[in-house]
């Protein structure tokens, strides 16, 4: 029997080293995984030691946006869609707060854009069907009398008038949609959730639209790949995020449809009301992520012949552009930082103005 | 001309045990168990047993008896259940049959147990790899599968030393 | 027990956690899956959500793929073994149906970026 005892006592000291094995490594693990909020699927590599820390980072991550989707939807019945209500009257009424930074930034950011980026079209982005929750069906798109319509009213950010937690639009046609920053400002604030948890290295992907903090566990720069606009499976080249940067694209490839073999994607340029056609993809890096999701859509709506002097407007230093027939012009900045090019790719260096 | 099968002692003894081990089998196979496939395999301590007490030969008749009469009357017979029973035990008796030419004290009933239960499992998932689901993934079940082997193979050696050190 | 004993132990202990060790990789995102059944051997892509139909044995196994994973949603087997099995993400990870002979393996390769921006 002793024999036996002795067996029963080797088995769960065998376990015992086992786990210590690959407990004693000081590394901080890294968790991984994604959930599926805020009408898309996001990503997260969060480096941490504690697997308590991580799984409150986890949830915080589903629960934010969770909450900043239904605030920040657009045609949802939520604080932003009774603020669409509302703006039709243009009375004065008390707005939900949650949504006044948010507002707040985006008005900013429209005025440096000038107006490229331009979130109070909600209208025309109705009238072209890309308010719709599941994927866009192929539909007629609007008629040009309708677009010419919604431009002749001219709405803009400007048209808001916001005095302490009340807001009033000078203009019936504002409708807010905030689909091009929305993600970019709840990044942000995620962001700053999971350093307010001690973490100090993550790296978030929101639907193809990342912000970084701190390195990889194994001690580089998080390193991230920039999509092929036409091929699903290609990358462009990758770069070397630091610390606090926000990397973020703008393509005509994600949400689109196609009517009598013509295809229309969801960026529309708020001058024409129709989808800016010039550009495949722009990628822009800054720090701040609303700054960055509004950039990557205004550079896009700008196009080749514009996006210089607008990335300086807004101030954003790294640039990639590829342009309606594949070609891609860059920031001297940004062309510095691009590894691993892909060799069908020619990039041409724009120095900003 | 008819033909007298005359049953020598051994073979009632045989018969006996296979019995024994068939009514093991079929019980255990009513058990729920949290894993298809997953049985304790009681049936192989009277393989052990038999082993120790009558040799190898015996062991192989009871082993196989048991295998096609549990398989008859629970009516899995030449099906896929059969077939990965069927494997098991000729695993089991391969091995068993090598350990017992080991040399000096070699294993007891617990070593026995091991290796047969080891060697039952293996066959059975190159069996269901090859024949049933030819699938990498696959492998990942086994250190489950063999760890679990271990432990109810060392559980039924246990129980064969203390059936043993009843018999008279 | 005997020395032999002892020894087989020791030696089985060791052998399995290796064995463990080295089967089970940490696990990363699946982003594709291979279904293999006695009609079919396709890879799909677990990017698009889509319910596949995947003939068997038996008849159609009905697979749903939703949010980068995959689950069996319907089987024409007995058991419905396959389908309380439920999702799986990682890649290495594995569904099967037995009696219907179909078999999902999740695949994932480890890529050189962390995250991809598109």
């Amino acid at each position: 029997m002793s024999s036996l005892s002795r067996l029963y006592l080797s088995l769960p000291v065998a376990v015992m080293v086992t786990l210590l094995m690959t407990a004693c490594s000081q590394k901080p693990r890294l968790y991984q995984g994604s959930v599926f909020t805020f009408g898309t699927i996001v990503d997260y590599s969060i480096a941490t030691t504690d697997p308590a820390v991580a799984q409150r980072a986890i949830n915080a991550i589903q629960q934010d946006l969770d909450y900043m989707h239904v605030a920040f939807h657009a045609w949802h019945p939520g604080p932003l869609g009774r603020i669409n209500q509302l703006l039709a009257t243009t009375g004065l009424f008390t707005a939900n707060p949650s949504i006044l930074p948010l507002l707040r930034e985006s008005r900013q950011l429209s005025i440096e854009s000038q107006g490229l980026f331009n979130p109070a079209i909600g209208h025309l982005i109705k009238a072209w069907g890309f308010q719709s929750d599941d994927g866009v069906e192929d539909h007629a798109p609007p008629t040009p009398a309708q677009i010419k319509a919604w431009l002749a009213k001219n709405p803009q950010m400007t048209d808001i008038v916001i005095k302490n937690i009340q807001i009033r639009s000078t203009n019936p046609a504002v409708r807010l949609d905030l689909g091009a920053v929305a993600k970019g400002y709840a990044v942000e604030q995620i962001i700053d959730h999971l350093q307010a948890l001690g973490i100090k290295d993550a790296i978030l992907n929101a639907g193809g639209d990342i912000k970084a903090i701190g390195q990889h566990p194994d001690g580089r720069p998080w390193y991230v790949g920039i999509t092929h606009p036409r091929q699903k499976d290609a990358v462009l080249a990758g770069l070397d995020v630091m610390p606090g940067e926000s990397v973020f694209t703008s393509g005509d490839y994600e949400r689109f449809f196609t009517y009598q073999g013509k295809r229309y994607d969801h960026i529309i340029d708020p001058r024409t009301g129709y989808p800016a056609s010039q550009t495949e993809s722009v990628t822009v890096i800054t720090s701040s992520a609303t700054r960055a999701d509004a950039a990557a859509t205004a550079l896009f709506i700008a196009g080749p012949s514009q996006w210089p002097s607008i990335a300086k407007a807004m101030q954003i230093k790294y640039v990639l552009l590829i342009d309606a027939h594949g070609h891609g012009e860059a920031t001297p900045a940004m062309l510095k930082r691009l590894k691993q090019i892909n060799p069908d790719l020619k990039i041409q260096s724009r120095s900003l103005p | 001309m008819a033909l007298v099968l005359q049953p020598g002692r051994e073979d009632i003894r045989l018969a006996w045990l296979a019995a024994l081990a068939t009514s093991i089998h079929i019980l255990e196979s009513s058990l729920p168990t949290p894993l298809p496939g997953i049985k304790p395999g009681f049936a192989n301590i009277i393989t052990i047993i038999v082993l120790l007490r009558f040799g190898w030969r015996s062991a192989v008749w009871v082993s196989l008896l048991r295998v096609t009469a549990g398989s008859l009357l629970l009516g899995t017979f030449l099906s896929p259940t059969f077939m990965l029973s069927l494997t098991g035990a000729l695993c089991s008796l391969s091995i068993l049959g090598l350990a017992c030419q080991l040399p000096g004290k070699g294993f007891s009933a617990i070593g026995l147990s091991i290796l047969a239960a080891l060697a039952h499992i293996c066959g059975q998932f190159l069996l269901a790899y090859v024949w049933f689901i030819p699938h990498q993934g696959l492998w990942g079940l086994l250190p489950v599968l063999l760890s679990l082997a271990l432990i109810l193979g060392i559980m039924n050696g246990v129980i064969c030393n203390k059936v043993i050190a009843r018999l008279p | 027990m005997t020395r032999a004993d002892r020894l087989l132990l020791l030696v089985a202990i060791i052998a399995i956690s290796v064995f463990a060790f080295r089967t089970w990789q940490p696990s990363i995102n699946a982003d594709r899956v291979e279904i293999i059944s006695p009609f079919e051997h396709k890879t799909v892509s677990l990017r698009q959500d889509k319910t596949l139909f995947v003939a068997g044995a038996l008849g159609r196994s009905e697979i749903r793929i939703a949010q980068h994973r995959i689950r069996f949603i319907d089987s024409p087997c007995t058991t419905k073994f396959c389908v309380l099995q439920g999702w799986a993400s990682h890649s290495g990870e594995l569904r099967v149906c037995l009696p219907n002979k179909v078999s999902l393996r999740l695949l994932g390769s480890k890529s050189p970026f962390d995250s991809l921006t598109f």
